[in-house]
């Protein structure tokens, strides 16, 4: 039995020697063409990491877009301890490439050795990730590739085994769970770890409810304080309404269809695809103070009430997170999900354009919105085409697992936790339906 | 509920009916030479095309153009606002050929027309008639004046009328949106008819869509303050050639029937019923009510896909109430991926009366298929996102790895994969593996339909407008 691996979510930022622009570009093009062409990469050595990527971006604040590539960022998800990660990344001939990369970067200390430079830059440069998701909490990258090969070995018995329509389906279940114990003599069986959970829906009520008894308390201790808060959010409410209806929108002249095939030609290799996208958030104090709070109520939301594999009813999300960067000046997200871009996009307008409309509305360009979180990414089409626009390619991307869909992933765990758990017949026909 | 108006004199007949009343058709592709020619075979037949007020027509008579031929008509820069970018790129070129699957088995390098190696379309003129007199008279008609004009024939598909079934032998056309307005403003449905009630700028640029907004339309500059909405009563068209193989895919249900020791006692027409979702006679797999065989609901009674597969071409290709586990939300989301189906038959079926095992045992090599032809206003959100979001998506809804057996190509791998099949069912699930592709694309071109006005502003340029506006 395993006990619960949390997973960790990595942002590194730094600037490139701009000497060494086009070795970057360079040493970036090879690793990624070693990761399509599935030859022998570093990444398949470090056990822990579920997806990682490098991306180099101009400044996204340039007067005249876009401007020269000025920062590398290196981002990744993995299990368990940091200080792991870096050892298998350092590690023997696994370091190679990753310290090519990160030589062309202005801090990186050439001087001593190696694991321990890359280990100084990567611990030196970490950026913090502002609110992050992820799909499958608990569940390493271990377990997920076991799981993986169980789900493997039982479609192999179903298809050399035929069973009959009276089959009683207890019988069919102990079968093929004596079939696992023969095909794989080393396997653990794990416990569920459950993760503390509230419903959405009572998040949102308990966020209502902290804050009317904020008002309530202030009343309590003087009238005149209420007052000052009621003025003070209504001030807020006014002030941010006003500016919602000057905030320019990106003009619908501007479809990016230029900008497109940079960016489709790496999609659509495997059953998921990753995004990297980064915008300059709206100018004043004002903005940043409202996309902080957002974020931090979104990091809050996901770990505590989108912990079963939706993100506010997207189930196709592995990790996501959003990370403001460039002195406050601009927000990075970069995710990992299943499908296309277009069915990615669709459930972010049809599942949870509220959200998304109240993080970025605090960015520029964004399609009208109305009261924070209304209209905006509601607004399909615009809001497909201010996606693309900010979208920035990703140099290189890994997955560990890159054939397999969330739910994949979440139903390898139910069908592997339930090969040892005592069912009756209701639980063993459900059972079965999962294969 | 108050439904937009819709202006139908302003816009070409085929996007409201499919005109079964006329069975007999022809799709001729044109290629253009100079803009002025161009301009003035337009206005010589303007007044033939058929517009939607004509409810019941002898014969109709329509016209959609390419990105090349627009572009011969419209120059760039006078455009403000663009063409959908997947119209203005066009079907064969990469980006649309990897989302679509239009690669190996269905690459654009080995199409009849409209491919990468075939003369280029600038247009298609689609006639449809009472019967083939009629309609060999208006064709003749039509090719003398296209001579008048030195606008060439690239090629002229010709539809056959093979009643309502599609080739494989399955009750087609069942299922096509109904445009919200088109009943008039007060139009009332049966509440088991809402999840198929469409708004009409899904369909028709110039109305409000699902999202309640308009879509994107092409504008252009006509003076300093002028601009004129081309796009208005206008839609985009999908037209895909489609060649079915009739044998192979019985051939292929009778093997599994007869070997397959997973579907003992599954007869052949009951193997194909699951894989298309509904039997030979159209009557879905999913419980409905008697007779009914367009409303019915896969969450309440199927969830599981016990009765039509989760994998199944109906299925996928609209997933209705099933998506996830919130019937609701996932009807409202079907609904913005909808198309309107206006495509016919080609090639006489493999067996007069569509016996399977007379299709199986034939040795005709005819083609036959299908000119897949749709409506829709945004091409990405709607027709591609139907193939490659859920018919070539082996994951589609859960699944590990089954395409649409139908219609499904595994883009991502570029090449053709047999992919797997799975029947849901008790005690627990059979798999088909090693499905091999029955459905072929031959040819194909994204078009755009303007609706009546623009025609006229095509025809004459900006002059016309003086007149209408």
């Amino acid at each position: 039995m395993k006990t619960f691996t949390d997973q960790n979510g990595l942002i590194v930022v730094a600037d490139i020697d701009a000497n060494k622009l086009s070795i970057l570009c360079n040493e970036l093009q090879l690793l990624h063409t070693s990761i399509i062409t599935k030859a022998d990469h570093p990444f398949r050595k470090i056990k822990s990491v579920y997806f990682a990527r490098f991306v180099i971006f101009p400044d996204p604040l340039a007067a005249q877009p876009p401007g020269q590539l000025f920062r590398l960022v290196y981002s990744g998800t993995y299990d368990g301890q940091l200080d792991t990660c870096l050892q298998a990344m350092t590690a023997g001939e696994t370091i190679s490439p990753f310290q090519k990369i990160f030589s062309c970067c202005k801090d990186y200390d050439p001087a001593i050795p190696p694991a321990t430079a890359i280990t100084t830059f990567i611990k030196g440069h970490l950026q913090r990730v502002d609110a992050y998701y992820s799909g499958y909490r608990g569940l390493s990258t271990d377990i997920i590739g076991k799981e993986a090969e169980i789900y493997t070995h039982i479609q192999q018995f179903l298809r050399e085994r035929t069973f009959a329509p009276a089959d009683d389906p207890k019988f069919i279940k102990q079968e093929i769970v004596q079939y696992i114990h023969q095909q794989v003599p080393d396997y653990n069986p794990i416990k569920a770890v459950p993760l503390p959970y509230i419903k959405p829906v009572y998040a949102g009520l308990l966020i209502g409810l902290l804050l009317t008894g904020v008002l309530v308390l202030a009343g309590f201790i003087h009238l005149y304080l209420l007052g000052i808060l009621v003025a003070l959010i209504a001030g807020i409410v006014f002030y941010l309404r006003r500016l919602e209806q000057t905030a320019p929108e990106l003009p619908d002249t501007e479809q990016e269809v230029a900008a497109v095939p940079s960016l489709t030609k790496d999609e659509d290799f495997y059953a998921q695809n990753q995004l990297s996208h980064l915008v300059a958030i709206s100018p004043g104090r004002f903005r940043l103070g409202v996309l902080r709070t957002v974020l931090w109520l979104i990091n809050l939301l996901a770990k505590y009430s989108f912990n079963k594999g939706a993100l506010g009813g997207i189930s196709t999300i592995h990790f996501a997170g959003w990370s403001v960067l460039e002195k406050e000046r601009a927000l990075l997200f970069f995710s990992n999900f299943d499908g296309s871009w277009e069915n990615y996009l669709s459930d972010f307008v049809d599942r949870a354009a509220v959200g998304l409309t109240g993080v970025w509305s605090n960015t520029i360009n964004f399609p009208r919105t109305s009261w924070l979180v209304f209209k905006g990414a509601a607004d399909e089409e615009r809001f497909k085409n201010w996606t693309r626009k900010y979208q920035i390619h990703t140099q290189v991307w890994y997955s560990a697992f890159e054939e397999l869909t969330v739910k994949n992933i979440l139903r390898n765990h139910r069908i592997t936790l339930g090969l040892n758990q005592e069912m009756n017949d209701m639980q063993t026909k459900k059972w079965l339906n999962l294969l | 509920m108050q439904f937009p108006k819709i202006e139908f004199g302003d816009i070409q007949g085929l996007l409201i009916r499919s005109y079964s009343f006329l069975p007999e058709a022809c799709y001729v592709m044109l290629q253009f030479t100079e803009q002025a020619q161009v301009r003035a075979f337009l206005a010589d037949i303007l007044p033939g095309i058929t517009s939607a007020s004509h409810k019941r027509p002898d014969l109709a008579f329509h016209i959609a153009f390419t990105n090349t031929g627009i572009s011969r008509l419209i120059p760039q820069e006078q455009l403000i606002t663009g063409f959908a970018p997947e119209f203005t790129e066009g079907l064969n070129t990469k980006t649309r050929s990897r989302i679509l699957g239009d690669f190996d088995t269905n690459a654009a390098e080995k199409w009849y027309w409209g491919g990468n190696h075939n003369p280029q379309v600038d247009a298609v003129l689609m006639i449809f008639a009472k019967d083939s007199a009629a309609l060999e008279n208006k064709y003749q008609d039509t090719a003398e004046i296209l001579k008048r004009y030195n606008i060439t024939e690239v090629t002229r598909l010709n539809t056959m009328n093979i009643g309502s079934k599609e080739h494989f032998g399955f009750e087609d056309g069942i299922m096509n949106p109904l445009i919200a307005g088109v009943g008039g403003s007060n139009a009332r449905y049966k509440a088991e008819e809402e999840q198929n009630v469409v708004m009409p700028g899904e369909f028709i640029l110039g109305y409000p869509n699902e999202y309640a907004k308009f879509p994107l339309s092409p504008r252009i500059k006509t003076g300093k303050e002028d601009i004129f909405d081309i796009g208005k009563n206008g839609s985009y068209m999908v037209f895909r050639q489609l060649e079915q193989d009739v044998k192979v895919f019985w051939e292929f249900i009778y093997g599994l029937s007869e070997n397959d020791p997973h579907l003992q006692g599954m007869t052949p027409e009951l193997i194909a019923a699951k894989i298309m979702g509904r039997q030979l006679n159209g009557e879905p797999l999913t419980p409905a009510a008697t007779g009914d065989l367009k409303n019915f609901f896969f969450a309440e009674k199927d969830k599981d896909g016990y009765h039509c597969p989760i994998g199944a071409h109906i299925r996928k290709s609209n997933p209705r109430d099933g998506i996830d586990d919130d019937p609701g939300l996932s009807v409202k989301m079907v609904k913005k991926h909808k198309i309107l189906r206006r495509g016919r038959a080609f090639g006489a079926p493999l067996s007069p009366d569509f016996d399977p095992a007379a299709m199986r045992a034939s040795g005709n090599n005819d083609k036959r298929g299908l000119y897949f032809i749709c409506f829709n206003a945004q091409i990405n959100r709607q027709f591609e996102f139907i193939q490659n979001a859920w018919c070539n998506n082996n994951k589609f809804d859960g699944l590990n790895d089954d395409i649409d057996p139908i219609v499904g190509f595994p883009f991502r791998e570029g090449v053709f994969r047999n992919s797997a099949f799975t029947i849901q069912g008790c005690p627990v699930r059979k798999k088909i593996n090693n499905i091999p592709q029955f459905v072929f694309v031959r040819g194909g071109a994204y078009f755009f339909m303007p609706g009546m006005q623009a025609l006229k502003y095509l025809a004459n340029g900006p002059s016309s407008l003086n007149a209408v506006l």
